[in-house]
C-alpha cells in the first residue's frame, strides 16, 4: 500500500488532537477517538508494539495518575473506601482514564509521522506554507532527541562494560551517575548542532527568502478523498459534541 | 586580484592566542597546502576565513580577512556561500539529509537552482566522487571515507571560488585520494583557489605552496 501524502496525516493528527482537547467529560467519546487513531496507526503500519514497549514507563505513570485523579475528584459510585474516605470512585476513575487516553491520542497520532522520511515531512510543512527555515529546524531538532538518547545509552553501556551494575546502585548514586552522564551528552549535542548549523549556512542555507525543491509532494486522487473524509468526519464529530 | 588576503590576524579563545599576527596572501588559481602539528590552529584559520569567528564560534579576533578585496564580515550568507566552500573536519556533523542525493541537492536548492538542472548536477557530482550506486542510500550507512566524499561533492556542487578543505580526504583510500587531488588540481587550473589542510605531503606540481603553521 502506498503511504498517503504526509499532509493527509497532518490533517488527521490536527483533527484528532483538536477533538482530544475538546472532549472534556465523555469517556466513551474519548475511547472512540483513541480507537480511531489506533486503527489509523495500525493501518499505516506504525510499529505499535515497539511504541508501546518504549512507552511502558509512561503507561505505568499514566495509570498511576489516573488513580490519583480518581482519588482527588470523587464522584459516582464508590468502588474502594478506607476509613469512610472514598479512594476509588467510578466518576473519578473514568476522569483519570480520559486524561490518560487524551495523552495517548496525541502520542499515537504523532507516532504516525515516523513512517515518513524527514525530507517528506519537511516538504509537507513547506508546501503547507510554513517557512522552510522553521521546517528544517523543527525536523532536525526532533531528530536530535533519539540521537542524544542513543549517546546516553552508549555511555551507560560503556559503564556496564567496566563492571558497574547500575541497577545495584543506590538511588542517590544512580541519580548522580545519570546527571554526570547527561551533561556531556547535552554539551556534545549542542556542539554537534552548532557544527551542523555552520555547515548548513556555508552551503547557502537561508541565503535567499525562498528555495527550490528537488523533491516535491503531489496529492493523489486517493489523498484528496482521504482529506475530504477527514473533513467530513471532523464536521460530523463537531455536531456530536 | 588576490583571492584571499589575511593581514595581522590574531585569534584568542581565551587561553592565549592560537594565531598571532598571522598574514597571508593567496592568488586566485593557487592550490596551497597547510601543515602543522595538531592543535596549532589550522582549523581555526579556516573557520576565520569563512567569517565564522567571532560568531557563531566565539573568540577574540583582530586583523583583516579579505576575500577578493572585501572583508568577509561584510558578505551576506549568499555572497559568502558563492565565494567559499568549506569541508569541515568532521563529516558526521555535515550530513543531515535522508539520502545521498538530498545531501547534494540541499545547497543547490538553497541557491534556487531550477529543478530541471538539478538532476544532472547531482549525477555529475556523484560520478565525480564515485558514489553513483549510493544515490538513494542514507548517508548514515556510508563508510567514513564515503561520507567525506559525499560532503566534498555537496560542497563542490555549489562551485565555490575558494575551496577550504579541513583534513577532508583523511579517510579516503590511496587511489581515491589521488583521483580527488588530480580533480582539485584541475579546478585550480580553472582559476579556483584551494587551501587544504592535510597531514601528508600532497604531491603534484600545483601543490607547491606549503604553509607551515606552528
Ligand atoms: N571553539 C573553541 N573554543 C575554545 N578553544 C578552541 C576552540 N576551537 C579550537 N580551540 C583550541 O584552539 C587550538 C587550535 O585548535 P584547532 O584550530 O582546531 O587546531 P588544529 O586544527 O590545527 O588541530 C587548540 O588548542 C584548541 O583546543
Ligand atoms: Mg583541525
Amino acid at each position: 500500500m502506498k503511504k498517503p501524502d504526509p499532509r493527509v496525516i497532518f490533517a488527521l493528527v490536527f483533527a484528532t488532537s483538536t477533538f482530544a482537547i475538546l472532549i472534556r467529560e465523555n469517556l466513551a467519546q474519548m475511547a472512540g477517538l483513541f480507537a480511531l487513531v489506533l486503527a489509523c496507526a495500525a493501518l499505516l503500519r506504525v510499529p505499535l508494539k515497539q511504541l508501546f514497549g518504549r512507552l511502558k514507563r509512561l503507561l505505568q505513570i499514566l495509570l498511576f495518575v489516573a488513580i490519583l485523579r480518581s482519588f482527588f475528584t470523587p464522584s459516582g459510585l464508590v468502588l474502594l473506601a478506607a476509613w469512610g474516605l472514598p479512594l476509588l470512585t467510578t466518576g473519578g476513575l473514568s476522569m483519570g482514564i480520559l486524561v490518560a487516553l487524551r495523552l495517548l491520542v496525541f502520542i499515537v497520532g504523532a507516532s504516525i509521522f515516523t513512517i515518513y522520511p524527514t525530507r517528506a515531512l519537511i516538504q509537507a510543512m513547506v508546501q503547507l506554507r510554513l517557512p522552510y527555515e522553521i521546517a528544517y529546524m523543527v525536523s532536525i531538532g526532533i531528530r536530535f532527541v533519539p540521537q542524544m538518547a542513543q549517546e546516553l545509552r552508549d555511555s551507560l553501556i560503556a559503564l556496564q562494560l567496566r563492571g558497574i551494575v547500575i541497577e545495584e546502585l543506590k538511588l542517590k548514586k544512580r541519580i548522580s551517575l545519570y546527571s554526570y552522564l547527561l551533561l556531556p551528552t547535552i554539551v556534545g549535542g549542542l556542539r554537534h548542532a552548532k557544527e551542523l548549523a555552520m555547515s548548513m549556512e556555508m552551503r547557502a542555507f537561508r541565503a535567499k527568502p525562498s528555495r527550490t525543491s528537488f523533491f516535491s509532494l503531489k496529492l493523489s486522487s486517493k489523498d484528496v478523498i482521504l482529506l475530504i473524509l477527514i473533513a467530513v468526519a471532523a464536521i460530523a464529530g463537531g455536531f456530536i459534541l | 586580484m588576490k583571492a584571499l588576503e589575511i593581514k595581522n590576524l590574531t585569534i584568542d579563545y581565551g587561553k592565549g592566542a592560537v594565531l598571532r599576527d598571522f598574514s597571508l596572501e593567496v592568488a586566485a588559481g593557487c592550490a596551497m597546502q597547510i601543515q602543522g602539528p595538531s592543535g596549532c590552529g589550522k582549523s581555526t584559520l579556516l573557520h576565520a576565513i569563512c567569517g565564522l569567528i567571532p560568531s557563531p564560534i566565539q573568540a577574540e579576533i583582530s586583523g583583516e580577512i579579505l576575500l577578493f578585496g572585501r572583508p568577509v564580515g561584510q558578505l551576506s550568507v549568499a555572497e559568502r556561500a558563492q565565494k567559499i566552500g568549506i569541508v569541515f573536519q568532521n563529516p558526521e556533523t555535515q550530513l543531515f539529509c535522508d539520502t545521498v542525493e538530498d545531501e547534494i541537492a540541499f545547497g543547490l536548492e538553497n541557491i534556487c537552482m531550477p529543478v530541471e538542472q538539478m538532476g544532472a548536477r547531482i549525477a555529475e557530482m556523484l560520478a565525480l566522487v564515485g558514489l553513483e550506486e549510493f544515490r538513494h542510500s542514507s548517508p548514515k550507512e556510508l563508510s567514513g571515507g564515503q561520507k567525506q566524499r559525499l560532503v566534498l561533492a555537496a560542497v563542490l556542487a555549489l562551485d565555490p571560488q575558494i575551496l577550504l578543505l579541513d583534513e577532508a580526504l583523511s579517510q579516503l583510500d590511496e587511489g581515491g585520494k589521488m583521483a580527488m587531488l588530480r580533480h582539485l588540481e584541475a579546478l585550480a587550473g580553472q582559476g579556483k583557489t584551494i587551501l587544504a589542510v592535510d597531514h601528508d605531503e600532497l604531491g603534484g606540481k600545483l601543490w607547491e605552496k606549503i604553509l607551515e603553521i606552528s
